[in-house]
């Protein structure tokens, strides 16, 4: 495995385990103090969290089109692009 | 909001850890279980249960994904290749989910998952015969993964990439209808029809199924359909669970996955008839 292909992938992984740390941190945030805030506030942090996993995989595509880009990958690249303009297009539909 | 005890947190916890076991074992998403649970035990409606389903899919995708993508088991060229038309099943099948009763869609799955279930039992049976090295395929790639079990560089090849792109549309499907991540699909198309070794097969679903499940749960969440407070304790439960599932996929042999996949397909199939008949 070269030295490229190793941070690439490392790339990747580092993405996702991000998302679910953020995740993490703020649940357990949200649970902390949740005796000094409002429902609505602890509701809302809550949200944030669940929010930010669902992006994790979007984030991960994103990181995908960065290391295919770098990689000189054009074709990968090209399916990477499709797969987030897929995505994104789904949300504009439901909107 | 729906106001939780402390004993029916540390029920969906618990439950969270065990479909993050069989999910990051298996490389499915573990929403067959996970609806069911949340519909019949918390009285949920079942919208509501399959976006808190994608959620926890995603949870574990990311986080078994993670690992499996730095040791070198998942193939993230294929993955992202069968992503595509994974991505426009989910999103299609979500639109529809959210008009129509998926009773009907449910009795075909059934049957269409049998003669999966079969073949791959079929497979993981018989003898495997040693790849001849020297085989030089026009347009093929060949790859290499580390099996632990063998101890050894495993080789091979992935035959009809189109195939198996067009066919992953269905995964996407089973996301967006049934909140399932779609690996239920997904791994046979890859090992069946592809030829990919079954480890890295449910690695690089592992890697493939929090897109699917992306797809859908946005547009779930952005309608209000996520009890956000139920589904933080499942994710926090299954994210545990994904990390002790993780030797099992390590530890266990290839043979020994494909059977059991073969025989969970089965039950999932004869589960899903008796839902519906």
């Amino acid at each position: 495995m070269s030295f490229n292909e190793k941070k690439f992938l490392s790339i990747i992984s580092k993405t996702l385990r991000f998302g679910v740390m953020i995740f993490i941190i703020l649940v357990f945030f949200a649970y902390a103090i949740k005796q000094f805030i409002s429902i609505e506030s602890y509701l809302l942090l809550n949200n944030i969290a669940i929010f930010c996993l669902i992006i994790t995989p979007i984030l991960r595509i994103m990181m995908l089109i960065y290391g295919f880009y770098k990689m000189k990958e054009y074709l990968n690249l090209l399916y990477s692009v499709i797969v987030f303009v897929i995505i994104i297009s789904g949300i504009i539909i439901k909107f | 909001m729906i106001e939780l005890s402390f004993l029916q947190i540390s029920f969906l916890i618990i439950f969270g850890i065990f479909i993050g076991i069989i999910s990051s074992a298996m490389g499915i998403g573990g929403g067959a279980f996970t609806v069911p649970f949340l519909v019949f035990v918390f009285n949920m409606p079942i919208k509501n249960a399959i976006a808190i389903s994608l959620i926890s899919i995603i949870a574990t995708s990311s986080s078994v994904a993670s690992i499996n993508i730095e040791k070198g088991f998942s193939n993230v060229r294929i993955g992202v290749l069968l992503e595509m038309a994974m991505a426009v099943g989910s999103i299609i099948s979500t639109l529809i989910m959210m008009r129509i009763n998926p009773s009907i869609l449910e009795l075909f799955f059934s049957f269409m998952l049998l003669p999966v279930a079969i073949s791959m039992f079929i497979n993981a049976k018989r003898k495997s015969k040693k790849e001849n090295k020297n085989i030089e395929i026009s347009g093929s790639h060949i790859n290499l993964y580390y099996d632990p079990q063998s101890q050894s560089y495993e080789r091979y090849i992935v035959r009809k990439k189109t195939l198996a792109s067009i066919l992953s549309f269905f995964s996407g499907v089973m996301s967006g209808l049934f909140g399932l991540g779609g690996g239920i699909i997904s791994v046979p198309i890859m090992t069946i029809i592809c030829g990919i070794p079954i480890k890295v097969a449910t690695a690089t679903s592992n890697f493939m199924i929090g897109l699917s499940a992306c797809a859908s749960a946005l547009i779930l969440f952005i309608n209000g359909y996520v009890i956000t407070n139920v589904a933080v304790f499942i994710v926090i439960g299954v994210l545990l669970g994904g990390f002790m599932g993780m030797k099992l996929l390590y530890k266990a042999k290839s043979s020994t996955l494909q059977i059991a996949f073969s025989i969970l397909i089965m039950i999932l199939s004869i589960r899903f008839m008796i839902k519906v008949l």
